[in-house]
């Protein structure tokens, strides 16, 4: 009788019912979005962040002793001891190499072009532009062993014109726009720079773009007070500071640092963004919670003669409660199964247009939204609840219901 | 034999202390069990508290209320609503028909929470009042007549042994006044005690007794024959 009275509540008031499911799918549909973006998108906006730069430089340990001005290291680029590049392949035995979005390993050096002297900086020119995504570049970025080159667009040498770097030939395949000191530079392979300088096998430092994990207070503690479970944590953790560790533990006679104002502004950023997708999904929980009282109540007050007559003929208190209850979980579990299902559509979509990323289904979701919606539901009703609890089943006698 | 219902110096006051308003002054009234007891009394004479205190909707803030043997004043809420679901069958002028809910829903209802919902017995109860054939409709596909006994078959669904009737015939036309009454005269042959509340003379003259109430007491309490079912006023 209880299943027969439940389902014909909900056919007999399907209109009402309907409504307040769909206000329930709606504010389920965002937190599951929310949820499913947070989940998936950890990496991903990580990645995307990585466009502003390399966060990670690799440089000799017997370069000059470390120059800083509000994180940000001042030492001169052309000068100091110099790296192995067969050292190289080792960072691809590094714990975290997946992390690793690109290495750009470099070497400039000087030319006179034209009457002046010019930087030329080599690189992996692949390396260097997944490092910078957001350079201009007119033309064509030169293949690795090339002789072709990137001329900065203060150079004024067009593309396709034949230039000399210290004796030796080189075209230039693109010119270069970065808003920085690149646009007054070429911009070469780094077999062609190695040459050039006379130090074939050999780069000054590297540029390091890794997928990391914003810096929290664990990661900044001191290794000293750290227990050995807790250094493996720290050691398994993606923080700039361990893959930056590892990284100078696989390249004899590096140090690797972190670039602190980069690696900060990414925990910022991805810091607010994950707590703004947090407040999305609660604010879009409690929309729910208002929308399954707001039905609940107003299903009360309409049926206040019904609770009545039910009290009058017998009913508990713990009956028309687990009455309204049930109503209210099903309303709940209804639109959070409906709602969690709009809502992976509703990530897909954001992370599609917005991010350009396309991103899986999390199934595993299915079960906690659910869990979340039945939370929601029993929120949302328990004032209702106290309500229909409190009619008086004499009402129903006077005819006043 | 223990009466049906027993009320000792009942008094009932509503409202807070410094402006109380006495719905019921030092009522005494004894029912035997198999009487038709008809409530009569102008507005806001204590038919309705008094009603409420013998339904068990209420408790008394004097006095003491016995229904069927068994003190009932000091009962918790949980023991009156199970008490009124053992012993007390509720018929009202508005009917209080679940309106999502079949004839033969609304009759189960009853069951369910007194019990378990037996879908025969239930059918057999709106059989019995005339209404076999209209199991299936909701309140709002029958007449006021139809849907005042489907709450007869409501409130005999569970056999109790006090039927609390507050204006039964007051939203009916002769024809179906004429056959509620008749049910009710057939509870009462069957044993049934039963509360009336009404208005109306020739209505009330269907009770074996007949009380009147005036600012919450019992003004008059006489005892009277029934009249034979099929000869209930036409004229009034």
């Amino acid at each position: 009788m209880f299943v027969r009275i439940l389902k014909q509540s909900f056919h007999r008031q399907r209109r009402r019912k309907s409504l307040a499911a769909l206000a329930v799918i709606a504010g389920m549909a965002v937190a599951s979005a929310m949820l499913t973006l947070r989940v998936n998108l950890g990496d991903d906006l990580s990645a995307e962040l990585r466009h502003i730069g390399a966060n990670i430089v690799i440089s000799p340990a017997a370069d000059s002793l470390p120059i800083t001005l509000d994180g940000v290291d001042l030492r001169p680029a052309g000068s100091g001891a110099l790296l192995d590049e067969r050292d190289l392949p080792a960072v691809k035995t590094i714990f975290w190499r997946n992390n690793i979005i690109a290495l750009a390993p470099i070497l400039d050096t000087q030319v006179v072009l034209n009457g002046r002297r010019v930087e030329v900086e080599g690189a992996y020119l692949e390396a260097l532009r997944r490092l910078n995504p957001a350079w201009s570049v007119a033309g064509a970025w030169p293949a690795g062993d090339s002789d072709g080159v990137l001329a900065g667009r203060h150079l004024g040498a067009p593309i396709g014109s034949r230039i000399s770097l210290a004796g030796r030939p080189a075209v230039v395949t693109g010119i270069v726009a970065t808003g920085g000191a690149e646009d007054g530079e070429i911009i070469a392979p780094l077999s062609l720079v190695q040459t050039i300088a006379g130090v074939p096998g050999k780069y000054r430092e590297a540029l390091v773009s890794a997928v990391t994990k914003p810096e929290d207070a664990f990661a900044r503690r001191s290794h000293a007070s750290m227990t050995m479970a807790e250094m493996d944590r720290w050691m398994c953790s993606p923080y700039a500071v361990t893959i930056a560790q590892q990284l100078q533990e696989a390249l004899p006679g590096s140090v690797a640092t972190v670039v602190r104002p980069v690696a900060d502004s990414e925990g910022v950023i991805l810091s607010q963004l994950r707590l703004l997708l947090w407040f999305i999904t609660l604010l879009a929980l409690a929309a729910s919670g208002l929308a399954i009282s707001g039905a609940m109540t107003a299903s009360v007050l309409e049926r206040r003669g019904e609770i009545a007559l039910m009290k009058a003929v017998g009913a508990q208190d713990s009956a028309i409660g687990a009455l309204f209850f049930s109503e209210a979980a099903l309303l709940g579990l209804g639109g959070g199964a409906v709602g969690y299902l709009l809502g992976e559509w509703l990530a897909t979509a954001i992370a599609y247009h917005v991010l350009g990323h396309s991103i899986a289904w999390k199934p595993a979701l299915a079960p906690l939204m659910l869990v979340l919606a039945a939370l929601v539901a029993l929120a949302g009703s328990l004032h209702p609840l106290r309500q229909a609890i409190r009619v008086e089943p004499a009402v129903a006698l006077r005819g006043e219901a | 034999m223990p009466a049906a219902i027993a009320l000792h110096n009942v008094g009932k006051v509503y409202g807070p202390e410094r402006s109380q308003v006495a719905a019921l002054q030092g009522v005494d009234l004894e029912v035997a069990a198999g009487t038709w007891l008809a409530l009569m009394g102008p507005s806001g004479s204590g038919k309705t508290t008094l009603v409420n205190l013998i339904g068990c909707l209420d408790q008394p803030s004097r006095g003491t209320v016995a229904i069927d043997g068994t003190d009932v004043t000091s009962f918790s809420r949980r023991q009156l609503t199970r008490f009124r679901a053992e012993k007390i069958g509720f018929i009202f002028q508005q009917f209080h028909l679940v309106g999502y809910l079949t004839a033969l829903e609304n009759v189960m209802l009853a069951q369910h929470f007194h019990s378990l919902a037996d879908e025969s017995e239930a059918r057999a109860s709106l059989e019995h009042v005339g209404l076999g054939d209209r199991c299936d409709h909701l309140p709002a596909q029958l007449s006021g007549g139809e849907q005042q006994r489907v709450c007869i078959a409501r409130a005999l669904i569970n056999d109790p042994k006090i039927i609390l009737a507050d204006e039964p015939t007051g939203n009916l036309d002769e024809a179906n006044e004429r056959i509620v009454m008749g049910l009710l005269a057939d509870a009462h042959r069957a044993g049934r005690t039963i509360v009336m509340v009404t208005h109306d003379p020739a209505v009330a003259c269907l009770a074996t007794r007949r009380i009147q109430l005036r600012h919450g007491r019992i003004e008059d309490s006489n005892v009277g024959k029934p009249l034979a079912i099929g000869v209930v006023p036409q004229q009034r």
